[in-house]
């Protein structure tokens, strides 16, 4: 019972109902501070806007205002991240000089990295890795006497994803310890707590303890959760301890690692039937949380948590309450972790505009150039004598006669270096490098054709993915059933994830094929928009039924497919039609027409022929 | 710097430390692939093989990792001149680079020191990370999110085992003998045919199931994190009982024999399995020397054989891209008709 009142002077004010996300996200603020750079950092889940800018600058404040604080731009290149030769200063010197990068900044500091949906899986695999060991890697110079090394730092990574087609990269995702969800914080929740309080804490991290059993249930919780990492893990229990630490207590107790649930994993339990009425603050009504997904505001667990008498009872029944609902599914919870799918990265790339690959990294040199190729080119040393060298002449002869006039007033002169290079002497080589395509499946997996032909289309498609394979494109697919499409495969390279995507496809329903055109040409655009080239393959047997808005009207179907075909051709996508129905119709041939797509027609048991001239468009594709 | 995660205090996951102990003792292996989940301790794993492996001789100064007796051509310190005497041999640990993703080509080659090219005129080889890991291990984490380019890079050099730099003027061959060392997440995507099959070991961890065994995973790195050179003390006695059977692995290496019918019947597995070429062949016969020796055994069992068979062989296997059920079971299929043919016969 001295857990409840020790609480009560803790949260005071959320004693006795389920803390607000924005109360979470306060005393996620603490913990981190207690806690510091081995919970790895804090997921900040908050579009742009006025409660997350007001945690953000709590957050800074609070964790006293000495604490180094970088800002990591989205496009951030290589040298700025690790760390760069410092121009300046290395000819001020004579000798090599680095300047610190970003990483090297944040140590004993937060590193925030907004916009962490749209980071690069190279970048975030570097920040991992300095998270890790505690070291800024040196990727593209050796050590420089006076390179920052060693970097301890906490990453506040700011999630704006806006659907389950953006998120977090799972490296990075795996290490943050805390997850605040500001998402659906009202702002009149906000408040920040008074500035005293909570340094009074005396008992050191170290002593406190978790006892097996209750480590044991933690564990058992997030792995039936889905969430077998054991940094996960290793973060919950830091977590409990450092919330038992936080109220001076040393043993950790069930409400501790039920708060621990809530940070780490951002489950809670949902409001149950039978709850207390909502507190003053209108939050929406108990049994609607059930229908939105992850709101961490759902609910306390213990529906009578004012009766101190029972506290311990009743917060072991709360774990097993817990327990329950994790095994059953029934929890808000974090469904992108619990089932594992993380989609690729390559999807969502820091997507520069522009289709060809004029710039790359690698490839057939072409030509060399003045300007960088990409930001961190280094000159071609040669080409760049070779330019300067005609110049010498002429600009020793014009540097003596400035220096002849200068020298009265300037006593200190250096030496004239042996070859005199400016700015424009520079070259770099320029490389040309095949961009990639993209094949995306847009497969009807609606009735019509489930019964006859889904098994036939989807071992044709398994013929095409292993060729893509071979040839490192990478593949999508939708699929459009019942009301509407779905993304089932955001782009990839993985074949593992794509077989098993494509073995889990259910077939069944009305025929959505305008749903499925669209959401094939919105993805193959947004492929171009990031610089690879997609051909769209629509494998349907044209009979169109649903309109967009998923209802059965044959007409306005019809008359939206036509809309989008014509969208399709007026952007140029490269498309190929394959009629999979038993017989040819005219409807797929009219379509196709409509597109400016190849037409073709699968016929039984000739998946060969099918993949034949699938692969011959990505050929021509590259072109 | 503190001390690295000790390797024997790493809970289960055998086979991982198995194999990276198998690549420690017999360096033509040509590495270890890691391939699992999330947070199951590959990289831990990694860093601390080189702790607890015993140190190189070198010589002071060196920047290539030239062996003392033979020093090489482009290395200036371990060269003796006119001018200067060699530097003196000195013991180093063994090297463990770890080779970043966003790694330039100069940076993993070795290119013109361009400080010593515009402040004193000289041209000069800067070596990069290749040369630093000559004699030890080149780790990358992440492997399948490297960018192909450097891939090509380092097939080229893990192959020959010699660094070739032809650019900007320079012309520099130096020994780049390491053993390789990927880890990766196979969601992420897939490895090329090329680079995975230049990993001669490649093994799968999963993450740990028992409950124990996570719970006492998280204690020890609980009491790593609050002291880490008390926590190595406690573990220093173990590591150097591991330390001493790789040392002594190392030395009866090459005395290590095969019977003649395991060997014959190693054949009939590859050549039930279809594995192209003889680099896996070659590749299971190092390996099962490698597990015989580090058993302390002066001769190989069929044994070694069925244990070590599906790391060596699983990710050579001419692969069906939509095969689901992944090449171990086929392995383990072969192996037991293998052993059951002979047993007959």
């Amino acid at each position: 019972m001295d857990d409840l009142s020790a609480i009560n002077t803790c949260d005071a004010g959320a004693s006795e109902t389920q803390p607000t996300a924005w109360q979470d996200a306060i005393l996620a603020a603490q913990i981190l501070k207690a806690g510091g750079p081995r919970l790895g950092g804090l997921w900040l889940k908050a579009r742009a806007g006025g409660v997350r800018d007001a945690y953000l600058s709590f957050l800074k404040s609070y964790l006293s205002a000495d604490t180094p604080w970088a800002r990591m731009p989205c496009s951030v290149t290589w040298s700025a991240l690790l760390g760069s030769p410092d121009f300046t200063a290395t000819a001020h010197q004579g000798r090599l000089m680095m300047q610190p990068g970003l990483l090297a900044r944040a140590d004993k500091g937060v590193l925030l990295l907004p916009m962490a949906e749209r980071l690069e899986a190279g970048h975030a695999a570097v920040i991992g890795q300095a998270m890790d060991t505690g070291k800024v890697p040196t990727p593209s110079h050796a050590a420089a006497p006076n390179a920052i090394q060693t970097t301890r730092f906490m990453a506040l990574a700011v999630d704006e994803s806006a659907g389950p087609e953006e998120a977090l990269p799972p490296i990075l995702s795996d290490r943050l310890g805390l997850i605040v969800d500001l998402n659906a914080v009202p702002w009149h929740d906000v408040s920040f707590p008074p500035e005293r309080p909570l340094e009074l804490n005396t008992v050191p991290f170290h002593e406190t303890f978790i006892e097996t059993e209750l480590a044991g249930f933690l564990a058992q919780v997030a792995e039936t959760a889905g969430n077998t990492s054991l940094r996960s893990f290793q973060h919950l229990m830091t977590v409990s301890r450092l919330r038992a630490a936080l109220d001076s207590r040393k043993r950790v107790t069930e409400t501790d690692a039920l708060d621990a649930l809530r940070l780490c994993l951002a489950l809670t339990l949902r409001m149950p039937e039978t709850a207390e009425p909502p507190p003053p603050e209108t939050r929406p009504d108990n049994p609607a949380d059930t229908s939105d997904a992850p709101l961490p505001t759902a609910s306390q667990p213990e529906s009578a948590a004012g009766e101190p008498d029972t506290s311990e009872i009743i917060n072991s029944e709360a774990l097993l309450d817990m327990l329950a609902a994790v095994q059953a599914g029934t929890i808000a919870g974090l469904p992108d972790i619990a089932n594992g799918h993380h989609k690729n990265p390559a999807g969502t790339r820091a997507g520069k505009s522009g289709a060809l690959k004029k710039n790359a990294r690698r490839g057939r040199p072409v030509a060399t150039s003045r300007t960088p190729p990409y930001p961190d080119a280094r000159p071609n040393v040669i080409a760049t004598l070779r330019a300067a060298a005609p110049w010498q002449k002429i600009r020793k002869e014009k540097r003596a006669l400035l220096a002849a006039s200068a020298s009265k007033d300037d006593q200190v002169r250096c030496a004239p270096p042996r070859t005199l290079i400016v700015r424009d002497d520079y070259r770099y080589q320029r490389l040309r490098h095949e961009t990639p395509s993209t094949a995306i499946f847009v497969v009807d997996a609606s009735g019509s054709t489930a019964l006859e032909r889904l098994g036939e289309t989807k071992g044709a498609i398994e013929q095409l993915l292993a060729r893509c394979y071979v040839r490192r494109d990478e593949v999508a697919m939708i699929a459009f059933r019942g009301k509407g499409a779905d993304i089932v495969l955001e782009p990839t390279r993985s074949l593992v994830a794509a077989k098993r995507k494509l073995a889990g496809l259910p077939g069944g329903g009305a025929t959505p094929l305008a749903a499925g055109l669209q959401r094939g040409v919105e993805m193959a655009l947004n492929i171009r928009r990031q610089g690879s080239t997609p051909v769209l393959v629509l494998l349907t047997d044209g009979r169109g039924n649903i309109a967009l808005n998923g209802e059965a009207n044959r007409l306005q179907a019809a008359e939206e497919l036509s809309g989008l075909a014509a969208c399709c051709r007026q952007q140029d996508l490269k498309s190929i039609c394959i009629d999979i129905a038993r017989r040819p119709r005219d409807t797929v041939a009219d379509l196709a027409e409509s597109m400016g797509a190849d037409h073709h027609f699968l016929r039984h048991a000739d998946a060969y022929a099918l993949s034949d001239v699938v692969n011959t468009s990505l050929e021509e594709a590259r072109r | 710097m503190s001390k690295p995660f000790p390797f024997s205090a790493i809970v289960a996951q055998d086979d991982m430390k198995k194999a990276l102990l198998m690549a420690a003792i017999e360096p033509l292996l040509g590495g270890v692939l890691i391939f699992g989940d999330r947070g199951t301790g590959k990289s831990t794993a990694v860093r601390a093989l080189a702790e607890l492996l015993p140190k190189i001789e070198t010589r002071a100064g060196c920047r290539f990792n030239c062996e003392p007796e033979k020093p090489q051509t482009a290395c200036p310190v371990c060269t003796a001149s006119n001018s200067h005497r060699p530097g003196k041999v000195i013991k180093v640990r063994t090297p463990m680079v770890d080779l970043p993703l966003g790694a330039t080509e100069d940076r993993i080659c070795g290119a013109l020191d361009l400080e010593k090219a515009l402040v004193a005129g000289e041209k000069q080889f800067e070596p990069g990370l290749l040369a630093t890991a000559n004699r030890g291990f080149l780790y990358i984490d992440e492997v399948n999110l490297l960018e192909d380019h450097l891939v090509d890079l380092l097939l080229d050099a893990a192959a020959s085992g010699v660094n070739v730099v032809e650019r900007e003027g320079l012309s520099v061959r130096h020994a780049a003998r390491f053993a390789l060392v990927g880890s990766g997440n196979p969601e992420e995507g897939d490895l090329r045919p090329q680079l995975l099959d230049r990993f001669g070991l490649a093994v799968d961890v999963k993450t740990i199931g028992d409950l124990k065994q996570r719970i006492e995973v998280i204690r020890r790195r609980d009491a790593y994190e609050a002291d880490p050179d008390a926590f190595c003390e406690t573990w220093a006695r173990k590591d150097a009982a591991i330390r001493r059977k790789v040392v002594k692995a190392r030395t009866i290496l090459r005395d290590v024999d095969i019977p003649d019918d395991i060997l014959s019947r190693m054949s009939l597995l590859c050549m039930r399995l279809g594995i192209d070429g003889m680099r896996g062949e070659l590749t299971l016969m190092r390996a099962c020397r490698a597990s015989a020796a580090l058993a302390g055994r002066l001769s190989v069992t069929w044994d070694d054989v069925s244990e070590i068979s599906p790391m060596v062989l699983c990710h050579r296997l001419r692969r069906d891209p939509l095969d689901d059920a992944g090449s171990a079971p086929r392995v383990e299929r072969a192996i037991e008709a293998v052993s059951a043919g002979t047993g007959h016969g």
